[in-house]
């Protein structure tokens, strides 16, 4: 013959039949022990006078006793929303972080007619700690992953902000600050890319020398801030008057050079020159004054006329001064003498 | 993404029997709110389980958050329910039940378990008796999601068919809505299917 008793009270849950009115009928071992109660000695008295529920877990085991009756199933608590329903203290010596058992609650029926049911008391402590550690890792991690991100986009930023500042460096050690033209640096390196381009390919490109006829009369007459508006001016014209592919340098005080690239013969030259010419004498509308400017333009061939940066520069500079002699306003090719 | 597992007939009795334990259970809830509760004709959809993620993104409309709880029943009848209630609806009904202005969120699930576990049991208990089946309820568990992050949960397995139910319940003033999701292999729907037949 089966002892149900001796199995009851081994098992490691809590057991306790009451009424609806909370009178006790039975506890087992488990119950008894973690209540720190005499099993017998409760039998006949009323769940409140052991255990001092709040008035909302009052109201909600009532709730959960009818719900069992009513319906003739089970009727649940959770740990995990409710956190315990019996206030039974845990162990000092097993450091709990609660202070109280962690208990899945089931009530069953067990006689309708009498209103009476079975609770059943599983400690869900452990699982409850494991939980509440594995939500506070997951409560760090993400507080990590925040840092990480605010991290990485303040690298981001201090990225861009190199990238802006390098950005500005670059243009100001290769730029025109006044005409944000190629500056003398730009202009060295763009002429020796296209040297070097073109030794091989036989293509020709020309090397375009500028100078405004009489700016320094302008620059005395009308001032520094005038003439400033004329270069720039003139620069806005250069750039419009040429293709994306050429490059436009200030190569200083009021001198221009433009590299024109990929020029089957003299005669392409002559018509840039020719379209330079007259685009620059076009007035300038300054301080309600129509301003008219012109230039003067010396041009080298490459490799007729030479084949490193002195050279042509040097050559398109020569045939500037033989266009200035002749009464500026005009363009004049270098021809080796 | 609808399948029809049940002709109208069968429609019309599944329906009749859902409609019986959603007049006890709103009983219960009216006793556990102190007011009068109307659950409404419920609204009965079938889908195939792999549908199951989209159904409840689709019944959620826009909310982003969500409550699920989940809770299986083992036995010559088995399968798994599941509930799915929107934010405002859980909130709605915790405030109802608690008699307060706003909830935490320990109070809210707590609440949602307690709405769900009767409906629930009177569901299936219900099924249960016509098919004279016995069952056993596993501990159910609440969670709260978000529709954002669906393909990351778990799946559930073991299941090949869904009856979707829709329930809502009128306190009040409050609408209060949720989806009831009963899980059921092939085998245990057309258990259910021949004993709607015979009734």
């Amino acid at each position: 013959m089966i002892n149900c008793e001796k199995i009851i009270d081994s098992i490691n849950v809590g057991i306790l039949t009451i009424d609806a009115e909370l009178n006790i009928y039975y506890v087992n071992k488990w119950f008894a022990v973690h209540s720190d109660i005499d099993a017998n000695a409760c039998i006949g008295k009323n769940l409140l006078s052991l255990f001092d529920l709040s008035s909302e877990r009052l109201k909600s085991l009532k709730r959960h006793i009818k719900t069992a009756l009513t319906l003739g199933g089970p009727s649940f608590f959770t740990a995990d929303s409710n956190h315990y329903l019996f206030p039974m203290k845990n162990s000092i010596t097993t450091k709990s972080i609660f202070e109280f058992m962690q208990q899945d609650v089931t009530i069953m029926p067990y006689n309708i007619e009498q209103k009476q049911v079975t609770v059943l008391i599983y400690d869900q402590t452990s699982l409850m700690e494991e939980k509440a550690k594995c939500n506070k890792e997951s409560e760090e991690l993400a507080r990590a992953i925040k840092v990480a991100n605010a991290t990485i986009k303040k690298l981001e930023t201090a990225k861009n902000k190199l990238v802006k500042q390098k950005d500005i460096i670059y243009k100001q050690a290769h730029y025109d600050h006044l005409t944000s033209l190629a500056n003398r640096t730009l202009l060295t390196q763009r002429l020796q890319l296209l040297v070097e381009n073109n030794q091989n390919s036989g293509r020709k490109f020309g090397v375009l020398f500028l100078d405004l006829d009489n700016f320094k009369e302008i620059n005395d007459s009308l001032g520094h801030d005038v003439g400033d508006m004329i270069l720039i001016h003139v620069a806005k014209t250069l750039l419009l008057a040429t293709r994306k592919t050429d490059t436009v340098a200030r190569f200083g005080g009021d001198e221009f050079i433009i590299l024109v690239d990929d020029i089957e013969d003299e005669k392409s030259l002559k018509h840039i020159a020719t379209k330079l010419i007259k685009a620059i004498q076009q007035p300038i509308r300054v301080r309600h004054f129509d301003l008219s400017v012109t230039t003067s333009i010396g041009i080298s061939l490459f490799p007729d006329n030479g084949t490193d940066f002195n050279q042509l520069i040097k050559n398109a500079d020569l045939a500037l001064y033989v266009a200035k002699a002749e009464g500026r306003n005009t363009y004049k090719i270098h021809h080796q003498s | 993404m609808t399948k029809h597992y049940f002709n109208p007939q069968q429609e019309d009795v599944l329906k009749e029997l859902i409609n019986v334990s959603f007049g006890l259970s709103a009983s219960l809830i009216g006793d556990m709110l102190d007011n009068h509760a109307k659950l409404h004709i419920p609204e009965i959809s079938s889908i195939d389980i792999h549908n199951l993620d989209d159904k409840i993104i689709e019944v959620l409309e826009e909310e982003y958050e969500f409550y699920l709880t989940k809770q299986r029943f083992l036995g010559s009848f088995n399968g798994e329910v599941l509930f799915v209630f929107n934010s405002y609806s859980a909130q709605a009904f915790c405030n109802l039940l608690l008699k307060q202005e706003t909830s935490d969120e320990g109070d809210i699930k707590s609440s949602i378990m307690e709405l769900t576990n009767i409906i629930t049991s009177a569901c299936i208990g219900k099924f249960c008796e016509i098919i004279h089946g016995e069952t056993i309820f596993k501990v159910p568990s609440i969670e709260k999601r978000e529709i954002s992050e669906m393909d990351k949960y778990d799946k559930i397995e073991g299941y090949d068919n869904v009856i979707v139910i829709k329930t809502a319940l009128d306190i009040e003033k409050e609408n209060i809505l949720g989806h009831m999701f009963i899980l059921l292999n092939n085998e245990m729907l057309e258990h259910l299917k021949s004993t709607i037949d015979k009734l």
